[in-house]
């Protein structure tokens, strides 16, 4: 069976689910800002339209806010999150296989529907997602999961949202630059711009020895996709997690010890939390607490790692190795900006070594998670926590223009008007 | 001797307990949670406070109770047949967000 492979690509993804439930804000220019609301991380079409780049800090485009009345908000991941889920789910219902590449994308095989006409395939697919879940999407279909995305751009300036490039691939492939190929990075773009290669086409046509030579067997890969020989396969079952890192910069300059410690038990908690949800556990803990450089003043930046007697993942061993381990890196004196969580040793759960000894009040330790994993899963995250993440938290991220969770919080509902 | 009791002889009757999300929600990836505001409707059945189901993934039939985007906000409306076309009672332009298929109401 010949292989055909259909990218589905969410539109400017964060943008679009701030107006899912928001028939205010159609055509309406959406910028989302990072963590912190310091920079642009997403924008619609209109904002694209006037200008707006990704990354751009907030403070440079206030004059266009004022002036356009574009719509801003902070990331709202839990949103994102869910909403993500719901068009997976509903793309999966056309599909017999799928991979979810990224929270915005997944590759769907279509060489199942061969004999379909797949434009009008993705069209069915895409308007499904638009009216079910309120997310657009642009699909491109192809051979290669590489020509895939190469399709998708192209899709994305149709008004149909859907472009099957088997055929073409030619005409586009010479005029779409080698630096937006998938796989390529800018590393490879500056070496390919050297030896003359400007455009995808150019880039097939190199002798595979050269490109094996000069990039690997990933940067063959690459070419061999581009000229339509599959090289990737779809991966529907996602690697177990081999480590997590829950890491965020502070909402204002933090120097004392306390509030660093709060900090890094709150991201704790978030890991162990996440962990306990995947069946997961850790066996080693690195925490780390850095100044920011691009501020003035005294820098500093370090990290220590421990290893915990036996794989955990209970938020109370956690706690009590941060507080134990914080002081090996903690320097006074210094105006910390960012700090983080990371457990780089993952494990199953279940294959924890046996410890005879576990102790009476570890097995309460336990049962006291799971009573509180349990209230936090009906009433909203962090309704009961330790008190070692503190109460009011003026390290907290800011997020000034957060929008209402709307499909994970009982208070947070879209509202309806009777008339 | 310890005695550990006697088989529960109803076990094999067992059956799953009543789940209102199996009722209430038919496609829960397409499925959204409103909440009603403004004046109780007769006409509509619905009180303000009420919780609205609505499922995006069905396509509204005549006398279909719905959430439509009208001027920027969300309200709800009935669809009504008129010489053979489904139409929203509203003036201006509307979008049908989706069809509610189910009312939780607490009596006050």
């Amino acid at each position: 069976m010949k292989s055909i492979v259909a990218l589905a690509d969410c539109n400017s993804f964060y943008a679009s689910c701030e107006r899912a439930m928001r028939p205010d804000l159609d055509g309406c220019p959406i910028v989302v800002l990072s963590n912190n609301d310091t920079m642009v991380v997403a924008a619609s079409a209109e904002a694209k339209a006037m200008g707006i780049d990704l990354g751009v800090p907030l403070f440079k485009i206030q004059p266009l806010i004022k002036k356009h009345g574009i719509a801003v908000f902070s990331s709202n991941y839990t949103l994102y999150a869910d909403l993500s889920e719901r068009v997976m789910e509903t793309m999966a219902r056309f599909v017999m296989r799928y991979e979810v590449y990224s929270i915005d994308e997944a590759f769907l095989s279509l060489s199942e529907f061969a004999d379909l006409d797949l434009t009008h395939y993705g069209k069915t697919i895409r308007e499904a997602v638009k009216r079910e879940v309120g997310i657009p999407v642009s699909v491109g279909i192809a051979g290669t999961k590489t020509l895939s995305k190469v399709a998708t751009k192209v899709a994305k300036k149709l008004p149909n949202g859907v472009y099957d490039i088997r055929g073409n691939e030619k005409a586009i492939l010479e005029k779409f630059p080698v630096e937006d190929v998938w796989g390529i990075g800018w590393q490879y773009t500056k070496l390919l711009h050297r030896w003359g290669v400007s455009t995808a086409l150019d880039f097939t046509r190199l002798p595979e020895r050269w490109v094996q030579k000069h990039m690997t067997v990933d940067g063959l890969r690459t070419q061999m996709e581009l000229k339509g020989i599959p090289c990737l396969p779809l991966q529907e079952i996602r690697p177990t997690r081999k480590q997590m890192v829950v890491s965020r910069g502070f909402g204002k300059v933090v120097g004392v010890r306390e509030e660093l410690e709060e900090a890094l038990c709150d991201y704790a908690t978030l890991a162990a939390w996440k962990l306990r949800r995947e069946g997961l556990a850790a066996k080693t803990i690195s925490i780390f607490i850095m100044t920011s450089p691009f501020r003035s003043g005294p820098q500093y930046a370090n990290i220590t790692t421990a290893r915990f007697p036996e794989a955990t993942n209970s938020t109370v061993a956690f706690i009590r190795i941060i507080r134990a381990i914080l002081p090996r890196i903690y320097r006074s004196g210094y105006a910390y900006r960012k700090a983080g969580v990371i457990l780089p040793e993952l494990c199953n759960e279940k294959l924890i070594q046996g410890n005879l000894f576990v102790s009476f009040l570890e097995r309460k330790e336990q049962r006291l998670l799971q009573a509180i994993d349990k209230i936090n899963d009906r009433w909203g995250r962090e309704v009961v926590h330790f008190g070692a993440v503190g109460l009011v938290q003026p390290w907290a991220m800011r997020r000034e223009r957060l929008s209402p969770c709307f499909t994970t919080n009982w208070g947070e509902l879209p509202v309806a008007y009777v008339s | 001797m310890k005695f550990t009791g006697f088989a529960n002889p109803s076990e094999q009757f067992a059956e799953k307990r009543l789940d209102l999300n199996t009722l209430l929600v038919r496609h829960p990836a397409a499925t959204f949670l409103l909440r009603a505001k403004g004046e109780d409707s007769k006409n509509l059945g619905i009180c303000s406070g009420d919780i609205l189901v609505v499922d995006r993934s069905i396509q509204p039939g005549d006398n279909a109770l719905v959430v439509a985007a009208v001027e920027g906000t969300l309200r709800l409306s009935r669809i009504r047949a008129k010489n053979g076309k489904l139409l929203l009672p509203i003036a201006g332009e509307a979008r049908v967000v989706g069809v509610v298929t189910a009312v939780i109401h607490f009596p006050g």
